[in-house]
């Protein structure tokens, strides 16, 4: 048979034009809810959250981060992929409070230090604790928890079929600067890609 | 190879704006061709440019993996010093790339030659992938075109098939000059091949992104750039204030950094030194090179260029044209002349298109003058027998 290139029926366009006047695409809504990250649950609160859900929410987190992030026999070993004094001894998951300090010692794994947590920006509109354990269950949502690596990506891990997985996370941060890119085309009048 | 007139179809402007190609006019003139289109063989297609494309990516990919080793040839296509590390770490991790557009001269006699790679910024993808396809599709179903005719066109799918095999885990950031209805539309176009692969996308200018305090980079809400799609010239990115953080940023960017080797007229004389005589390349100097005098006939380009900016054409040892614009201080380069398809005073250049490592799809573009600049115009193509 010839061969063919294309079908008989074009192409698509997801959102059915390439004008993009609305500047986000999410594919299922504008509106999604943002994860919002914190350092500790302190900084949770002084965002505007009810204080019993970030320290709620800080446990939860860290609970996951225990169990999902990479695991590692010693701490050498640790230190080696994470980086030097972002590890701790794990065997009894309350040695990091929430004040991130480690305590107590023991038989146990090494883990990153979870350096804090994503949050939906939608747990700042409930009324309060009762409200948030019933959001919880219902949605079955959970925060995620974060750590830097060696190069200083922020990551969480999961874990699916067995598999631990590492991933970066787009953290909320405070931008510095801006205007860094694009100056060489604005005085040349604009970009206008070949 | 031949062009043929067809009737326009009555409604194509509606078209066009239903899909936001506002672009089909630009400068006041008509950018879009309805009514034209450039018909080959299968046999033309598959030899005379898909071969050659694929033969030709290969070739250059070879030369970028001997470039990061060599100061020498990094210093003559003019990557800053503090750059190379940069380039040569990112092709060694095996950075993945998108898409690129050879510019072929191939008038339907010889073979083809290469006039230059555009590997780094390509437009006229949206008109190549999507609007041309619409085009054979809607003439096939209304009768101007017999049942079987085809198109050298599978960008859309390897576009899609591409930028899957990217992490669906970060927000995948699109940042483009905005203010230009073409370089938005092509990143809109690629953002929406993106969503079709399963990816969350945000469209931004490329002058609002930003850097926080742990240098990486950030959009317009605050949130950590790990994955984005930038078109706009790694020429100029190496060259501006942010250039210093994107050893440390930790973003994935596409096109990788290691493109703009490729997209850079210096390696039209870099691959003539590894190939001299190849069928699909033109003998091509670095001005400063003596041979370079040898070429009677020949086009001046400088290493950064776009939209046929700053070109010249010599003839017989002496200057016939020379475009304006504000590129030429990184240097030059030489290049045989070639013949371009001309018909009715229209000279034609082919755009074959490489998605990911694989010759996929052509475009065709024409210019009143032989040096192809902003207001050419893309004449849809087909393949009959």
């Amino acid at each position: 048979m010839k061969r063919r290139f294309t079908r008989r029926t074009p192409p698509i366009l997801t959102l059915g034009t390439i004008a993009a006047t609305g500047m986000v695409l999410y594919g299922c809504g504008d509106d999604a809810p943002q994860d919002v990250a914190f350092s500790t649950p302190q900084q949770c609160a002084d965002a505007g959250v009810d204080a019993q859900i970030c320290e709620a929410e800080y446990q939860q987190a860290l609970q996951k981060h225990l169990a999902e992030a990479p695991h590692y026999a010693n701490l050498q070993e640790c230190e080696a992929a994470i980086g030097e004094g972002r590890c701790f001894q794990a065997g009894d998951p309350g040695t990091q409070n929430s004040a991130g300090q480690t305590s107590g010692s023991g038989t146990g794994f090494f883990v990153p230090f979870m350096t804090g947590y994503l949050i939906s920006s939608a747990l700042s509109n409930l009324s309060g604790y009762g409200a948030y354990r019933d959001y919880r269950y219902s949605s079955g949502y959970s925060s995620t928890p974060i750590y830097r690596n060696r190069t200083g990506d922020t990551l969480t891990s999961t874990i699916s079929n067995g598999q631990r997985t590492s991933r970066p996370v787009n953290v909320n941060t405070t931008t510095a600067s801006r205007y860094g890119f694009g100056g060489r085309s604005t005085s040349r009048g604009g970009f206008f890609g070949g | 190879m031949k062009r043929i007139a067809i009737p326009e179809r009555e409604n194509w402007r509606e078209v066009a704006e239903s899909v936001g190609f506002g672009f089909h006019e630009m400068y006041g003139e008509p950018y879009w061709v309805d009514g034209a289109a450039y018909a080959f063989s299968l046999a033309e297609i598959e030899e005379a440019i898909e071969a050659p494309s694929q033969e030709l990516h290969d070739m250059c990919m070879d030369l970028v993996g001997d470039v990061v080793r060599d100061q020498q040839a990094m210093e003559r296509l003019q990557v800053p010093e503090d750059m190379r590390d940069l380039v040569a770490a990112s092709w060694q991790r095996g950075d993945k790339h998108l898409y690129g557009r050879f510019d072929l001269a191939y008038d339907g006699t010889g073979p083809a030659k290469l006039l230059e790679y555009n590997a780094d910024t390509p437009t006229s993808i949206f008109e190549a992938a999507f609007f041309q396809y619409n085009w054979l599709t809607d003439n096939v179903a209304r009768g101007a075109l017999p049942e079987d005719a085809d198109q050298y066109n599978s960008i859309q799918e390897s576009l899609v098939e591409a930028l899957g095999a990217f992490s669906r885990e970060p927000i995948f950031h699109f940042a483009a000059w905005t203010e230009s209805d073409e370089d938005r539309g092509t990143a809109a176009y690629l953002m929406d091949c993106a969503v079709q692969a399963g990816h969350r996308t945000s469209l931004l200018d490329i002058r609002d992104i930003g850097v926080d305090h742990q240098g990486r980079f950030t959009d317009t809400e605050d949130r950590v750039i790990d994955l984005l799609f930038k078109l706009y010239p790694w020429e100029d990115m190496l060259r501006e204030p942010f250039a210093k953080h994107l050893s440390s940023a930790g973003a994935t960017i596409v096109e990788p950094v290691w493109k703009t080797l490729l997209s850079n007229k210096g390696i039209l004389p870099l691959l003539w030194e590894r190939h001299a005589g190849h069928p699909n390349l033109l003998p091509s100097f670095f001005e400063a090179d003596p041979q370079a005098g040898s070429l009677a006939d020949a086009v001046r380009k400088p290493l950064f260029s776009r939209e046929g900016e700053n070109v010249e054409l010599i003839r017989d040892g002496a200057s016939v044209e020379v475009t304006e614009g504000s590129y030429g201080e990184e240097g030059h380069v030489v290049q045989g002349l070639t013949r371009l398809f001309e018909t009715d005073g229209a000279y034609a250049v082919l755009g074959s298109w490489i998605v990911g490592d694989r010759a996929c799809g052509l475009g065709m573009r024409e210019d009143r003058s032989p040096i192809t600049r902003n207001l050419s115009r893309f004449v849809p193509h087909i393949i009959v027998d």
